[in-house]
């Protein structure tokens, strides 16, 4: 486990010194500062009277800030989960390529740490990363629209860990598929096309619905059974982010089921790993 | 096997088993599976018991053919004539209904649709029961062409209105006049006691009556009995369809200059089941015709959702506009049974509000 | 005491996803004793660095038995005690080379002080350690890699090509390092084309060819070969009876008793030896032949 945490840590270290993560970190104080400068909230006696974004009036209906803040945390932490996560299947697309590029491995190989170790480590590693960089943006857009309302709510920082794991269910899938093929733009594909997949199993039955009866429709839906349900987080986020109830056990199926697949996607890459030659 | 060989299969087997962990907790975590759409009867041919039905409306009347002058005359010559819809005229304004009346009230839903037109105001059918007269039974088709109005059954017993004069009017029918004073919709007519007439004037009436005398029919009515199927069919023309879009009058135009007519068939006894097979002037403005009607359900359907009125999505999720030869194409609509229950339900609980409170203002 | 490596019967077989398979390595046995410096010389693709990658457990052997360090290659314990200089090694260019060295202690379970890491580097000659990797020659990148291989003390140290791209001065700085380390008792395993090096580094050497090893033993056993000889016969020889005799240009060829019937045969014509001492070969020279002998 220590040398597992090693790993991780090693990854984070490495990692802080790239260009990489200046590219993370001032994309989203770009996104904050941009918004925070073109957002206008007018709020007189805690009632939002109007809100205009870039000049354009978005509404004068006047209506309670905390209200209005629960629409705006809701459309934010939507458009943060899928933007957030194409942002970070690109922006994370090369690290796995890299750990196993020819002379890095071997040598890696040669220290000692178990491949397992190697593979969860690095797993960890850019999970922590990207953790960061999440909890920057939602602690950024909180500050934003606490400042701008006087309304203070940790609903997108509690949001933003759903984002997480939806994060991780697609990471898993993305170092996975490095140890199948060892390229960045092939793992940047998969965790595209598994963020389409997860919202596709989101609507299993109605899609599959869609589908004439018969061998093909069984074999579609049963595929996408163990799929993470990404839609159902990106919603679950969105509910949590504007304060409003979320059904616990639904909740919990979904975040241990998405947990689940991510372990069992890293352990489809320690089995094909552990066989591999380098 | 070498030991990392061996620790390799462990993971695959690990990954296997939670994977189906997966998949496990998470199908207890969908939103419930959209009901299928309900299965609703549609009339799209003429079923065997349908023509059947048909044959043994035909009813002998004296030959409008001119007999040859070589023929021994025994007896006059006579021809098997469906008495309703041999008054379907040839030309329409507006269109032509039939509503197969005694199969409507007979079907499931047929006594809740009675209960529906009756529950305002029973006192009708009270008079009509008092006389011997069941509608249920005695009522079999009632036809609409234009403004013209056609029922049939066994019309013996049929109330006539109050202070009603009848006048015979030839051998078999009569013309029934109503008391002097009453304002006058129509001029009813009663052939053979067969057949309930209500034409714009008596002159009209009568023609009518001659026509089935002389057992001629037009050479090219709007419709025959090839398209008698279903408890409700017909001809709408292009002015009524117009009328169904008052509110997108682009479509409204589209359709007025396009189609040429809608052939009816509806299928009322356990749900709504409706066909209307819309014919064009112009195969390709039939074709834009079909996308624009596509269109115009679609936007319904999502419209309905966004306001939240499920039920109205779901009816219009049943709406179909399908592809047709090129002369025209076919849209297919419906309203599930549990539906049209409720909706009669509805129309019985509001009728007998109405009576309810008339009742109240009668005895204050 | 244990061989530091012993290897029986190895097979390393690659095979490709659609048939076709290649044997890098066919049925080799050797054992390097704890404390040698063993040069392992082959032409380019004889399976050495697919023979080093199996003792580091980075290649799994196909068949045959492989102990490094008593234990079996690719064991966590037994990793900590190697040391690997890979043949082409990428370093992460944004660190500096006192952040790659730390950053492979930590892995290695080791925590060394400032100072430590900072004679590590003087050790290979890397002084200016704020330096990025991104911006080190090829010379500068192969001397991080040989101090990160020598970190924490390591009792077998594998080093593929370890002077590749560094220069004259270098190497010889690079050849001191070796030194010492077998002065330190390390087990040495060097891959390198520079067979000079090998030469003056190691006391043992294999001669790798098409996955099987061609020779193996002592420098001055191989050198030797012990199958051919000089000699010189006294003044007046009949040049042409000791060239019947088998002796060209004074060299025989050939195993020692046949060097004695030989002699008898240049006697029996009066010729009188003189001199006689066994013909010593370079590495290059004992590699060709092999290579001619195997082809």
């Amino acid at each position: 486990m220590r040398q597992l945490l090693r790993v991780a840590l090693d990854l984070l270290l490495e990692a802080t010194r790239r260009r990489w993560v200046l590219g993370l970190f001032g994309s989203i104080t770009l996104v904050l500062t941009a918004l925070g400068l073109s957002l206008e909230l007018d709020v007189v006696d805690g009632a939002l009277a109007g809100s205009k974004l870039f000049g354009v009036l978005l509404s004068d209906d006047v209506v309670s800030a905390h209200r209005a803040l629960s629409g705006v945390s809701q459309a934010v932490a939507y458009l943060a989960f899928y933007g957030g996560a194409v942002f970070l299947v690109v922006a994370c697309s090369d690290f796995a390529p890299e750990l196993l590029s020819p002379g890095r491995i071997e040598h890696l190989l040669s220290l000692p740490v178990a491949r397992w170790q190697l593979l969860f480590g690095t797993y960890l590693g850019v999970l922590g990363l990207v953790s960061a960089g999440i909890l920057y943006g939602a602690v950024g857009l909180t500050a934003l629209l606490g400042v701008k309302t006087g309304v203070w709510s940790p609903g997108l920082l509690l949001g933003s860990t759903v984002g997480l794991l939806g994060f991780a269910a697609l990471y898993a899938v993305m170092l996975c598929s490095a140890f199948f093929v060892r390229s960045a733009s092939v793992s940047g594909g998969a965790g595209a096309a598994m963020l389409g997949l997860g919202v596709v199993a989101s609507y299993r039955e109605s899609l599959t619905g869609l589908l004439e009866p018969g061998l093909v429709r069984t074999l579609v839906s049963w595929a996408l059974v163990p799929v993470p349900r990404l839609g159902g987080l990106a919603t679950m986020s969105a509910r949590i982010a504007a304060e409003q109830a979320i059904d616990g056990a639904v909740a919990s199926r979904l975040a241990a089921g998405c947990g689940l697949f991510s372990v069992a996607a890293l352990a489809l890459a320690a089995w094909r790993f552990e066989r591999m030659d380098f | 096997m070498p030991p990392s060989r061996r620790r390799s299969l462990r993971w695959l087997l690990g990954a296997a088993v939670l994977l189906a962990l997966a998949g496990w907790v998470m199908l207890g975590a969908e939103p419930p599976p959209r009901p299928p759409p309900p299965a609703i009867a549609l009339p799209k041919r003429m079923t065997p018991s349908e023509a059947e039905r048909a044959e043994t409306r035909r009813t002998w009347v004296p030959s409008a053919e001119p007999i040859d002058a070589g023929q021994a005359v025994a007896t006059p010559a006579r021809t098997a004539i469906d008495p309703v819809l041999a008054l379907v005229p040839e030309q329409l304004e507006r269109g032509a209904v039939v509503a197969e009346v005694n199969a409507i009230f007979n079907s499931e839903l047929g006594p809740m649709l009675l209960d529906c037109l009756s529950a305002g105001d029973d006192r009708l059918l009270r008079r009509m029961a008092d006389a011997g007269f069941d509608p249920l039974t005695h009522v079999d088709r009632v036809a609409l062409f234009d403004d013209t109005v056609v029922m049939s059954g066994r019309l013996e017993a049929l109330p006539l209105p109050p202070g009603a004069v009848t006048v015979d009017y030839g051998p078999n029918a009569k013309l029934i006049e109503p008391p002097a004073g009453r304002p006058q919709r129509g001029v009813m007519g009663l052939w053979r006691n067969q057949l309930l007439l209500i034409g714009k004037s008596a002159d009209e009436t009568k023609a009518l009556i001659d026509r089935l005398e002389r057992g001629e029919a037009p050479r090219r009515p709007a419709f025959d009995d090839s398209i008698a199927y279903g408890e409700v069919y017909g001809v709408l023309k292009p002015a009524v369809l117009g009328e169904l879009f008052e509110g997108d009058p682009a479509l409204r135009e589209l359709l007025t200059a396009t189609a040429r007519g809608l052939t009816l068939h509806a299928d009322v006894g356990h749900d709504l089941g409706l066909v209307g097979d819309v014919e064009a002037n112009d195969p390709a403005k039939a074709d834009e015709l079909r996308r624009a009607l596509g269109a115009f359900v679609s936007l319904a359907r999502l419209d309905a959702q966004r306001r939240g009125k499920s039920r109205e999505a779901e009816l219009l999720d049943l709406a179909k506009v399908r592809g047709g030869d090129g002369r025209g194409f076919r849209i297919e609509a419906g309203i599930p049974h549990e539906l049209m229950k409720s909706v009669l339900s509805g129309c019985i609980e509001r009728g007998k509000a109405r009576a309810a409170r008339r009742a109240g203002l009668d005895g204050g | 005491m244990t061989a530091a490596v012993a290897v029986t019967d190895l097979t390393k077989t690659y095979r490709a996803l659609f048939g076709g398979a290649h044997e890098a390595l066919s049925g080799l046995t050797l054992s390097i004793p704890r404390g040698a410096a063993f040069g392992l010389i082959g032409p380019n693709g004889a399976g050495k660095t697919t023979f080093i990658k199996v003792l580091l457990g980075v290649v799994q052997a196909t068949s045959g038995e492989v102990t490094v360090l008593g234990g079996a290659p690719g064991d966590v314990p037994v990793r900590a005690r190697i040391g690997y200089l890979p043949e082409r090694m990428h370093l992460p260019a944004a660190l500096s080379a006192r952040q790659f060295l730390r950053s492979v202690a930590t892995l290695k379970g080791l925590a060394p002080s400032d100072g430590e890491l900072s004679r590590a580097l003087e050790r290979v000659g890397l002084a200016n350690d704020g330096q990025r990797i991104g911006s080190f020659s090829k010379g500068m990148r192969q001397r991080l890699g040989l101090a990160a291989a020598m970190l924490g003390a390591p009792e077998l140290l594998i080093l593929d090509e370890p002077t590749d791209g560094i220069d004259p001065v270098g190497r010889v700085e690079v050849r001191q390092l070796l030194l010492e380390e077998r002065a330190r008792g390390v087990t040495l395993l060097l891959n390198s084309h520079l067979l000079s090096e090998t030469e003056r580094v190691c006391d043992r050497v294999g001669v790798l060819q098409r996955g099987q090893l061609r020779l193996e033993g002592t420098l001055d056993e191989v050198r030797r070969g012990a199958t051919a000889f000089r000699a010189r016969f006294e003044a007046g020889a009949d040049e042409g009876a000791l060239r019947a005799a088998g002796f060209v240009d004074g060299v025989f060829s050939g195993d020692v008793a046949a060097l004695n019937e030989a002699l008898d045969r240049a006697r029996a014509t009066g010729a009188r030896l003189v001199a006689l001492s066994p013909v010593e070969r370079d590495l290059e020279q004992v590699l060709s032949e092999a290579m001619k002998e195997a082809s």
